[in-house]
């Protein structure tokens, strides 16, 4: 039944870029593409540290019906040789319309964005669809900007991450709907610093084991959603950011990032980890900071490096069944990144840019879950085509 | 752990203290008056610098003896200014002068700001490089679920 989804999805994208030719005369189209190829030590960023090699390429089509309205198809497959059932498709559209004209000191955007990814057949059952929605608006005075959205996000998996046998048919526990509410102001000092502050709120739907289970052990009549409960997860967050130049070649940025999840405190997610693709595997609370560096030193060329620590917790998780819930894994991880990426834009006379890249990633993660001890170190290297 | 936050202690002390003994670029220091520094993408540099063949780069980088003479950043598509300018430009004369995309990318270069924001409840948007697609790029890096890695 969920596969719909995408075959909906499909249809409408097909429907749109039919159609597309007809709706304006003047309509234009530009077109991205991208393809890469790179080493990584620790594909599974876990303490097994499997490393591969991977290619990726991504297509990216643009039409504008009208100087107001961009429509956007967006492909990407990435595939790994040694994993290579973790290979996947990801395809899908959108739609971003800007009604307010350059000189408005108001600025509107709305955005609307479909995407489905499919993976090879070992890992079918984590096909997903999502559904995006954004609107936002903001406000220059007298050069302070004031900035406000709320976007929406709806994950809708083919096959929810638990064993079909274990499962009844009736609750989905993977599927996730996702709000999210933001304001932020942008203003200058001394006419060559940029101060920027954000926070806002978000909620996620979810599911969890219920506070009162004590052993978990579905059967056939007893499904393994039946120790589950609905929930909702409320989160906090806080941002600031301060950025400028160093030198006419130099720019530099700082930022912090605070997140606290209001209603998390000892609840437990069905999370598998390793091998799995676990909806609950990326949300955390906690902190950061991070800096990044941006030079045009060398001719015609853009070096971007930057530096990060991240103090993360994550949900308690079960990562088997036939466990006392008590014994759920807990984890926080204290993260250190650094990246460093060389672009070299060709612009051709007929406009198209052709930017070879290169670009290097090291991350050495310590948890308090030995399963995510872990290094990492990733190269690659690629070419865009911009049209 | 407290290696990693003296570096980035210090990273930031030096950030600080450069923006106040790092003379102010000579052509920013000569646009002062009629141009306000505006950073909404947080690279570090003025967004507004014009960057006549769009590789990124500032023309004022590039070539210097040009600066002056480059034009805007982004071209404009709309004559009216007012408080709210809901007029979607003016459609005869974008038709004439320039081409949707140009004209959107114009519309799309003010709400910049309106694109980006930090409220994520996953991933570290905002790090890592903007270049190509793989492993750490991409806005943020690869999205990693359950150990499972791939782009954005």
């Amino acid at each position: 039944m969920k596969p719909r989804n995408s075959l909906i999805g499909g249809r409408m994208a097909l429907v749109l870029l039919f159609t597309l030719p007809a709706s304006n005369v003047s309509a234009d189209i530009k077109m991205d593409f991208s393809g890469s190829s790179g080493y990584t030590s620790n594909l599974l960023s876990d303490s097994s540290r499997n490393e591969d090699s991977f290619s990726s390429t991504k297509v990216s089509l643009r039409a504008y019906p009208h100087s107001t309205t961009e429509i956007s198809f967006n492909n990407d497959y990435t595939y790994y040789s040694k994993f290579y059932n973790l290979s996947s498709f990801n395809g899908g559209f959108g739609l971003r319309f800007i009604p307010t004209g350059k000189k408005s000191p108001l600025s509107i955007l709305f955005s609307l964005n479909f995407s489905a990814r499919v993976y090879r057949d070992n890992f079918l059952k984590f096909n997903n669809d999502n559904y995006d929605a954004l609107f936002s608006a903001g406000y220059n005075w007298q050069g302070i900007l004031f900035r406000s959205g709320v976007s929406y996000n709806s994950m809708k998996y083919h096959n929810p991450a638990v064993p079909d046998s274990l499962r009844s048919d009736s609750l989905v526990v993977s599927d996730k709907n996702t709000f999210k509410l933001f304001a932020g102001t942008n203003f200058a000092l001394l006419n060559s610093i940029s101060i920027d502050f954000e926070g806002g709120y978000a909620y996620m739907d979810y599911t969890r084991f219920r506070d009162t289970i004590g052993y978990i052990n579905p059967s056939r009549f007893k499904p393994v959603d039946s120790f589950m409960t609905g929930d909702r997860l409320e989160s906090y967050y806080f941002s600031p950011r301060i950025s400028g130049q160093l030198g006419a070649k130099v720019g530099l940025n700082v930022t912090y990032n605070y997140r606290k999840f209001a209603n998390k405190k000892d609840k437990v997610v069905y999370g598998p980890g390793t091998g799995w693709i676990s909806p609950w595997a990326l949300h955390y609370e906690g902190q950061s900071i991070t800096a990044s560096l941006k030079t045009y030193y060398l001719p015609h060329s853009i070096i971007s490096s930057g530096i990060g620590y991240w103090d993360k917790t994550f949900f308690r998780s079960i990562d088997e069944l036939f466990v006392w819930l008590k014994d759920a894994h807990k984890r926080r991880d204290f993260q250190t990144r650094f990246y460093l990426s060389l672009q070299r834009p060709i612009p051709l006379k007929s406009g198209t840019i052709v930017e070879p890249f290169l670009q290097f990633d090291y991350s050495d993660n310590k948890s308090s879950y030995k399963l995510y001890d872990y290094s990492s170190l990733s190269v690659s290297a690629g070419l865009t085509i911009k049209m | 752990m407290k290696a990693a936050a003296r570096i980035l202690g210090a990273l930031f002390l030096i950030l600080i203290i450069s923006f106040f003994l790092t003379p102010v670029p000579e052509i920013l220091a000569r646009d002062k008056t009629a141009e306000t520094f505006v950073d909404y993408d947080g690279d570090g540099f003025d967004d507004s610098a014009p960057d006549a063949d769009g590789d990124g780069i500032p023309t004022v980088v590039e070539n210097p003896s040009n600066a002056e003479s480059a034009t805007e950043a982004v071209p404009d598509d709309s004559p009216s200014v007012g408080m709210f300018d809901l007029s979607g430009g003016n459609a005869a004369a974008i038709d004439i002068e320039m081409s949707n995309s140009s004209a959107f990318g114009s519309r799309q270069f003010v709400a910049r700001s309106l694109t980006q924001n930090r409220c994520s409840l996953d991933s570290d948007i905002g790090f890592g490089s903007s270049a190509g697609i793989g492993i750490g790029v991409m806005s943020g890096g690869m999205v990693c679920s359950g150990g499972v890695c791939h782009p954005r």
